[in-house]
């Protein structure tokens, strides 16, 4: 070989890129050579560089549980024939409101003479049981004053709504009436439990929803929210951007939460899941179900294990993916770490929670998850996701909100409430203040109420 | 010692859904480093991660038992392709800084302060060679990145490339010559300390 060895040359020889032939001149060449031998190792050194990003990727342990849940996933509808199940839910979306649409005239109300009280006929509570609740619901204030558009009604298998609340005193008397009063354009609230539209679905289906969602806000005369953001995010849709939304905070049934529950039931609670008395427990109370989020806390309980050796987490609830995370857990090494409570009657959760120190929600879709309330009620701290409606609760003076996925400050938030009990404590008092009157029974049903009486009079 | 990628595959396909998930543990971090580098976008990485091993899931009747590795990648390197020609058609742009595949778990911060504890100045030139090599290796054409990443950081066989890229080991070898020539030429000259 004339002169020296080209750098393409080298590289070709240190890697195996070139033919056996040229690989023995190279070699010979080599052996003899030192001003090439040096270049071959400052070209080998230049590329060592490369090492500097191996093994730089790591798939986290919620993409693995995610991707292996999803392969499954589509393997079962595969079987079902049914490729995304979201569409079947905005057809089926979709043929409730188109009934419901062509029930409900669109003209009329603005001319409508007041109506009685007693024959406002539209319940939040048959609002929330009557449908699935992310379909928007016509609730029907009917007081008939036209008997033929009330004939006609029913031909078409409408019947008035009856009052579910609100009855007429004598019950008959009120059927008389409606019989034969004059039939009005009926009132219509859409109570917002959830939305049916979301960042998790296909953008189809979310189309699909919010088509639907804006053309029944067109025959809507209030919207009624569980949470200000449902409001916001509806509103950002263009929906019923025109008609007046009022928040009514789902009620609950406060006097359990608040009552302290006696120090030996609390004891007995953890005895039966193996908890030890000193334990820090961080409670979750979700279905183990899809977007729930739970994988960010076993992935959080990673780390935070490494850091405290008496935190517990205490999965309360049960779903289809409860295997799915046993086994995850199995694999991170953390099974004596995790407690699973399976199903637990309403009367027990405030028990779980009391039972425990710290609320972690990690859901990635809710309207405004209860769980978060009920704990505040318990005097807990809540660590929660910052999603749709959790900030209207937990705030710095009551608990962490943290980043929708990001499970290192997911892990800070814990640790920060984990190590100082005063601290945890102070924020318990403070959430348990914030959200009591917010919440109670009859502040949901003053507002609803005041609702009616405003679309009545 | 625990068992071959081949008869997890067989134990799937017989049903039993700890052998899909033990494959998807096995070979997650070698996949979504390719996707990473392939994309240069960590969150198109993990979509195309999920998509990859569901039709791992899905086609593993058709795996004819010979290479497991090269059977995925080439899986892996079919959905990339069809994922760039997508967002060509669509084309994007990432508002996103975080989506980028510049540290390990997306977590700029969180890998600063604890790789910065034992010597900030070091740390902080080793953060600065890695980004350049990253550069580096993603300025180069897609055949040639694709050729060195399975190669180089994944160690197939040129053989078991050629299979994954649908080509020729000549081809391979000409692919990875040119890249590691350009590398060559564009990688930090010094490692490590600082200077």
């Amino acid at each position: 070989m004339n002169g020296h060895l080209t750098d393409q040359q080298l590289i070709d020889y240190q890697f195996d890129l070139t033919s056996e032939t040229d690989s023995t001149t190279a070699r010979t060449h080599l052996e003899q050579c030192d001003t090439c031998r040096r270049r071959l190792h400052e070209l080998a050194r230049r590329l060592s560089a490369l090492d500097l990003i191996r093994d730089d990727v790591k798939a986290s342990q919620t993409l693995l549980s995610e991707t292996i849940r999803s392969a499954k996933r589509a393997g079962r509808w595969r079987t079902l024939f049914v490729r995304k199940l979201p569409w079947t839910g905005a057809i089926a979306a979709a043929v409730v409101v188109g009934i419901a649409l062509l029930s409900v005239p669109d003209r009329g109300r603005k001319d409508a003479p007041a109506f009685s009280p007693t024959e406002q006929v539209f319940s939040d509570t048959t609002a929330a049981k009557g449908l699935a609740e992310d379909v928007p619901m016509a609730a029907m204030a009917s007081a008939p004053a036209d008997r033929d558009t009330a004939e006609g009604l029913r031909g078409e298998g409408v019947p008035p709504l009856r009052p579910a609340g609100i009855l007429p005193a004598d019950k008959r008397q009120g059927q008389d009436a409606l019989a034969t009063a004059p039939v009005l354009r009926p009132a219509v609230v859409h109570t917002l439990h959830g939305l049916s539209f979301h960042p998790y679905q296909n953008p189809w289906a979310n189309r699909l929803y919010i088509a639907v969602e804006k053309a029944a806000a067109r025959r809507t005369d209030y919207f009624i929210s569980v949470a200000d953001a449902m409001t916001e995010q509806n509103q950002a849709e263009g929906i019923g951007v025109d008609k007046p939304y009022v928040t009514a905070y789902s009620a609950i049934e406060e006097e359990q939460f608040l009552t302290s529950i006696p120090q030996d039931k609390l004891r007995e609670f953890r005895r039966t899941h193996d908890i030890p008395e000193n334990a820090v427990v961080l409670v979750t109370i979700a279905r183990l179900f899809e977007l729930k989020g739970h994988d960010y806390i076993i992935e959080s309980a990673r780390e935070l294990s490494r850091r405290f050796d008496d935190v517990v987490w205490l999965f309360v609830g049960d779903g289809n993916l409860a295997d799915d995370y046993k086994e995850q857990i199995r694999n991170l090494g953390l099974t004596d770490r995790f407690r699973f409570t399976g199903l637990v009657p309403p009367d027990r959760i405030p028990l779980a929670i009391q039972a425990s120190d710290i609320l972690v929600h990690c859901s990635l879709r809710e309207g405004l998850a209860r769980t978060l309330p009920q704990a505040m009620l318990c005097g807990r701290p809540a660590i929660s996701f910052d999603v749709d409606g959790a900030r209207e609760v937990v705030n710095p003076d009551t608990g962490r909100l943290v980043e929708p996925k990001n499970v290192p400050q997911l892990i800070e938030a814990c640790a920060e409430l984990i190590q100082d009990k005063a601290f945890r404590e102070r924020l318990g008092q403070t959430g348990r203040a914030s959200v009591k009157t917010k919440f109670a029974p009859d502040t949901m049903v003053d507002t609803i109420e005041a609702v009616y009486n405003k679309l009545i009079s | 010692m625990g068992q071959s990628d081949e008869s997890l595959i067989a134990a799937h396909l017989q049903g039993d859904p700890a052998a899909f998930r033990e494959l998807v543990c096995r070979h997650g971090d070698g996949v979504l480093g390719y996707l990473c580098h392939m994309t240069g976008n960590r969150d198109q990485a993990e979509d195309l991660f999920q998509e990859t091993f569901k039709r791992v899931h899905e086609k593993a009747h058709t795996f004819r038992g010979d290479g497991f590795k090269s059977w995925l990648f080439t899986i892996a390197t079919r959905l990339t392709i069809d994922g760039a020609r997508r967002r060509k058609r669509h084309m994007t742009i990432s508002l996103n800084q975080d989506g980028d595949c510049d540290e390990q778990n997306g977590s700029l911060l969180g890998g600063l302060v604890d790789e910065a504890a034992a010597n900030p100045g070091d740390e902080l030139v080793r953060r600065e060679q890695k980004e350049q090599v990253r550069r580096a290796i993603e300025s180069l054409p897609d055949g040639q990145r694709a050729a060195l990443v399975l190669a180089y950081y994944q160690q197939l066989s040129y053989r078991e490339v050629a299979q994954v890229l649908g080509c020729s080991v000549g081809a391979v070898k000409t692919q990875m010559s040119r890249a590691l020539a350009t590398l060559a030429q564009r990688l930090p000259d010094s490692i490590g300390a600082a200077k």
